[in-house]
């Protein structure tokens, strides 16, 4: 799991409908899926990390819009996370993509794989919670 | 019981087993989630399902009281099958859903169905895996059939079966490091913890081995009410994820009898090939 801190959560829902639309562009009314990867909220900062699962792939629909993670990813160049040319180079693999199935950690930026989080570090830092029952037994 | 009385009426012959096990219950279940019709009411679909092929989806239905099997397999593919909806099947339509494609449990595997003692089933992956019962409703009698991943021989994390969506209520917990698994508790309050129909101790039940399939029941002293629900997950903790398959879970807002209990631990123990005491 790749763990990958975003600005908040509704920064977090659109990246992760964006990227399930890849394969999904034209969702049938009744469908449940909306978001292709979850995130999680501090119990105390409030703060927002996406949770990015190593194995995971996902067809790219050949009716797909390559350019949908540009807006997305917008807030990201303007900190300075990615760069343009980050964007232009996703885009440019998602459209030459279509039709294939692709692993999603190929589809994102290098710079977030290389500055992602362990689990290890995220308990350390208090992101799960640690309420336990009382062991009467 | 009422079917069985309304044919008796009419002149038509019924043995118990003809009757879906929680229709010979005195008391209705308020949630259901299995792979099997476990109630003559419920008219609608055994589960829906994602296939990962081109991510559409698809409501499978039932070929007599069991999943249609044929129809999911044919549907899916070579590829794999996911669960987003996983229908409350007690007709109050708790239905427990995952709109996160990667939280979804899977039902097909490489175009493969999961199985367990010969019987389909749900594998959740202990890290991602899980659903949600955005539905408020109370519990006080759960009866679950489920195994785990034996890495090892213990549970290697805390993690959760059935749990609140807030943090003092649970269900069933498992134990990190230990072989047991805790029953309901709210704020610390457990209660009767059964495996396979036997009482092992007031709060827990052992579940070594982990990988067997296993009838687990819980009574509780005090009834949970909440306005949401986890399967599969440790209330809101995104780290305790259960790592195994859960075939089946019913949950009643009563205290169930120990006749009613009995009748459904054995039901299960004869329908998924368990020894039930």
């Amino acid at each position: 799991m790749k763990y990958i801190r975003v600005k908040d959560e509704i920064e977090a829902k659109k990246l992760s409908e964006s990227l399930y639309r890849l394969s999904r562009p034209n969702p049938d009314p009744d469908d449940v899926t909306t978001c292709l990867i979850g995130w999680m909220i501090h119990p105390d900062t409030g703060a927002v990390m996406m949770m990015f699962p190593d194995d995971l792939d996902l067809p790219i629909a050949v009716s797909s819009n390559a350019k949908i993670l540009n807006t997305v990813l917008t807030p990201f160049v303007a900190e300075g996370s990615i760069t343009a040319n980050d964007v232009k180079s996703i885009e440019t693999k998602l459209t030459i993509s279509k039709g294939e199935r692709v692993a999603l950690l190929d589809i994102l930026p290098a710079f977030w794989i290389e500055g992602q989080q362990t689990h290890e570090q995220l308990e350390a830092d208090g992101w799960f919670l640690d309420v336990e029952p009382a062991k009467n037994r | 019981m009422q079917i069985a009385l309304a044919l008796a009426l009419f002149g038509v012959a019924t043995t118990p087993s003809d009757i879906p096990i929680l229709d010979r219950l005195s008391v209705a279940p308020v949630a259901v989630y299995s792979l099997r019709r476990m109630r003559a009411a419920y008219a609608g679909f055994c589960v829906r399902v994602r296939r990962s092929s081109d991510s559409f989806e698809r409501n499978i239905g039932f070929i007599g009281n069991v999943i249609d099997v044929a129809d999911l397999l044919a549907w899916v593919g070579a590829g794999d099958g996911f669960v987003v909806t996983k229908h409350d099947h007690s007709v109050n339509g708790f239905n427990a859903t995952q709109s996160n494609a990667a939280f979804q449990p899977r039902i097909v595997s490489a175009g493969v169905l999961n199985i367990v003692n010969s019987r389909s089933s749900l594998s959740f992956d202990g890290t991602n895996h899980f659903m949600l019962v955005n539905s408020t409703f109370t519990a006080r009698s759960v009866i679950t059939v489920l195994n785990a991943l034996d890495a090892g021989g213990v549970f290697k994390e805390f993690n959760g079966i059935f749990g609140s969506s807030g943090s003092t209520s649970n269900v069933w917990i498992a134990t990190s490091g230990g072989t047991l698994v805790r029953s309901l508790q709210q704020s610390g309050v457990f209660g009767i913890a059964r495996t396979n129909g036997a009482n092992d101790s007031a709060f827990s039940c052992q579940f070594a081995p982990l990988a067997s399939l296993k009838v687990l029941s819980t009574v509780g002293t005090t009834a949970l009410s909440d306005t949401g629900w986890h399967l599969g997950q440790d209330r809101a903790n995104v780290g305790r994820r259960w790592q195994g398959n859960i075939s089946e879970l019913v949950a009643f807002s009563s205290e169930l009898s120990t006749a009613d209990r009995q009748l459904l631990e054995r039901d299960q123990g004869t329908y998924y090939g368990i020894t039930v005491a």
